[in-house]
């Protein structure tokens, strides 16, 4: 106890067992912590005789201001840095709203690098928003932040079975199932009963993007394509340079292969595994993205289409989930959910 | 409410539970207003219908509240029902920037009821976003209002000559050619001496998007390298039996079609006879604008892929440039850029 022998709120967190933010959350009524926290932050109030005064539990004002970390795969990554300048704009673009936006990289999709950087200074932040690597250890600094009240908001790539307010990006179901109709089109016309062989190359698969763009691929191939064949499922990690180490090796052992989806990040290792093995307009590649070298690639017509989203409007809905949160609206309230673009050369932004 | 039946700012002040004096000074956006009190003022005058007339906005006054109108044809492609609604559920997002949005109606098909009522309507509001027609009339029209300081924005379909604010909508050459593209694309490799014929059925010339997108449709099929014959198909004078005698009568002369690009949002009459002459699914058929007819159509595989603009992209960019013309913005600004969006059986929203 505080040497005036009044309680404050440090007692009261102290005694319920969560942070002083938390305390802080219940106390203004900010959404978001549970339900069986709010009662156990109430108890010991009473136990301690602790008043929530009347300025303390007024409405939340409008433009309290917000600080939203944000964490992404280390920067060499092309997607990363062009998240990263969204987050630049969006400090800029929401400022007059009270929104103070970090953002910060872990590296090499380490899950242990990322759920530490979940937990660090979570007293100093209104929410996190992260592209999730699927590991038990981030799922369980999912469930630390949502026992003590942090929105939690999963961008790009989703986490399974934990806690978190949003999810903001591409269905990556939609993704593999729009890819595989694209390759089936292309490749064969208008009759589906045609032969081929398709390979893929995925990121990592520690990624439920890139799994789900593989289920979502192989849902739609079996079921309209049948008589197409998957030579290989590879493993990239998104760089280019292991792109084009496998993809070479897969059109040596396949040299009729008719396409290639490339579901990650790093479509250039592909693109010039497929022109140095002069099959170039040959075979179909269906990427993502739509980095400098994707537009390049496109224009030149050894990338037929690639899928994208918007960088910056992942990050507007992201920051808005946030004020809606504050506003105590349902999270995505007023928020366009995020479509599967399909970018040809024809219709490059 | 007074005699008339129509709300006065009184009504709205007494809606929003505030002053007369902060009612006037949101609307005509004398002194600072908290935002939030500005947003329950809008949404006041918004509930009890309070039209906001120009004579009573202060032109000298720098953030005055805007009453903006979208004039939309009368009976129209499902788009519009689309449109409408959109317009209709987005109205509170944009209060906050002082604009408030009305949808007027005219008589379709006759551009002298249209003249008139673009006047009429250009003068009741402070600015008007309009489907642009090409007719010396409407040109007539929107040239009077540009004299008159009445801000005009074209919609989907532009006008050049006459002194329009801005186009919102997509680059139509640009989709035209992306049309082609997933043509071409979609009815998969053709070997040089197979013959390829494509049909353009195309919507009314009046629309300058649709002329636009003949041109860059016909484009991209120049430069394909296999000589692609095109024959096209003129829609008449909106009468459905026409447009399904003269659909069938080129399916009749032409079974050997490769695909056909309906360059506006009708595909009906083609859709039906493609049925009749079971040549559904053997023929690419690229449409435009997502409307619940082109949904189904794209679900039955009967129509192979749609593009399509943004709709509240569409209405978010028009109140933002308003409100930007008011503040004295540059105009763009906080706006996006409209994409063409393509859409897939699998990627349909």
């Amino acid at each position: 106890m505080s040497k005036r022998n009044l309680p404050n709120m440090k007692d009261v967190a102290d005694l319920a067992r969560v942070s002083v933010a938390t305390v802080d959350r219940v106390m203004h009524q900010r959404p978001g912590v549970r339900q069986r926290t709010i009662d156990r932050v109430m108890v010991a109030s009473e136990k301690l005789g602790y008043l929530f005064d009347t300025a303390n539990t007024a409405p939340p004002s409008s433009n309290k201001p917000l600080s939203i970390k944000f964490l992404l795969p280390d920067a060499q990554n092309t997607f990363s840095a062009m998240l990263l300048d969204g987050i630049e704009y969006a400090q800029e673009r929401w400022a007059s709203h009270g929104i103070q936006c970090c953002a910060e990289t872990y590296p090499d999709l380490n899950p242990e690098a990322l759920a530490q950087a979940m937990l660090r200074d979570r007293q100093q932040v209104d929410g996190v928003v992260m592209v999730a690597v699927e590991h038990a250890l981030v799922r369980e600094a999912a469930q630390t932040l949502a026992d003590e009240g942090v929105p939690l908001v999963c961008l790009v790539s989703d986490l399974t079975g934990a806690p978190r307010t949003a999810y903001v990006g591409m269905d990556s179901l939609v993704c593999g199932r729009t890819a595989a109709h694209m390759i089936g089109r292309f490749v064969s016309g208008v009759s589906a009963h045609g032969h081929a062989k398709v390979g893929l190359i995925s990121g990592s698969l520690s990624l439920r993007a890139q799994v789900d763009r593989q289920k979502g691929f192989m849902q739609v191939l079996t079921r309209d394509f049948s008589n197409f064949q998957v030579v290989g499922l590879l493993e990239g990690q998104e760089q280019a340079q292991t792109n084009h180490e496998l993809a070479l090796e897969l059109l040596r052992r396949h040299p009729d292969i008719a396409a290639i989806y490339c579901m990650g990040g790093g479509a250039m290792g592909v693109a010039s595994a497929i022109t140095q093995s002069k099959l170039d307009h040959r075979v179909v590649l269906i990427g993502h993205g739509l980095t400098p070298v994707v537009r390049r690639l496109l224009l030149d017509g050894t990338m037929d289409a690639s899928l994208y989203q918007s960088p910056q409007a992942l990050i507007d809905n992201a920051v808005r989930i946030f004020i809606n949160q504050r506003e105590g609206n349902e999270p995505t309230e007023g928020i366009e959910p995020i479509r599967v673009q399909v970018m040809l050369r024809e219709n490059l932004p | 409410m007074a005699k008339r039946g129509m709300p006065n700012m009184m009504h709205v002040a007494e809606h929003a539970r505030v002053s007369l004096a902060t009612v006037d000074r949101v609307l005509h956006g004398r002194s600072s207003v908290r935002p939030s009190t500005v947003a329950r003022v809008m949404a006041a005058a918004n509930q009890l219908g309070y039209v906001l007339e120009p004579t009573m906005v202060d032109r000298e006054s720098p953030t005055r509240a805007l009453s903006i109108v979208f004039l939309l044809p009368e009976h129209g492609p499902g788009f519009l029902a689309l449109l409408k609604s959109v317009i209709d559920c987005t109205q509170d997002r944009w209060l906050a920037l002082r604009v408030q949005c009305h949808i007027e109606t005219y008589p379709t098909a006759n551009s002298e009821a249209y003249a008139r009522a673009l006047l009429r309507y250009g003068r009741r509001y402070n600015g008007l976003v309009m489907i642009g027609v090409d007719d010396p009339q409407i040109h007539e029209a929107v040239r009077i209002l540009g004299e008159e300081g009445i801000p005009v924005i074209t919609l989907s379909s532009d006008l050049i000559n006459v002194p329009r604010l801005a186009y919102v909508g997509m680059d139509n050459h640009a989709a035209g050619r992306t049309a082609a593209e997933l043509m071409i694309r979609l009815m998969g490799p053709k070997n040089m001496h197979q013959r390829i014929k494509f049909a353009l059925a195309a919507g009314s010339l009046s629309y300058r998007s649709h002329v636009e997108r003949e041109a860059g449709f016909m484009q991209r099929v120049y430069e394909h390298p296999q000589s692609i014959d095109v024959v096209s198909l003129h829609e008449g004078r909106s009468d459905a039996d026409g447009d399904d005698r003269r659909a069938c009568a080129l399916l009749k002369d032409h079974r050997d079609l490769t695909g056909i690009y309906c360059n506006s949002g009708g595909i009906s009459a083609v859709a039906r006879a493609l049925k009749e002459f079971k040549l559904a699914h053997k023929v690419v058929v690229i449409g435009h604008a997502l409307a619940p007819e082109t949904r189904s159509l794209l679900m039955d595989g009967t129509l192979d892929a749609c593009i399509v603009e943004s709709h509240p992209l569409l209405v978010g960019n028009c109140v933002r440039i308003f409100a930007n013309w008011r503040d004295g913005n540059p105009l763009t600004q906080g706006t996006e850029q409209i994409r063409i969006q393509v859409l897939f059986r699998e990627n349909l929203p």
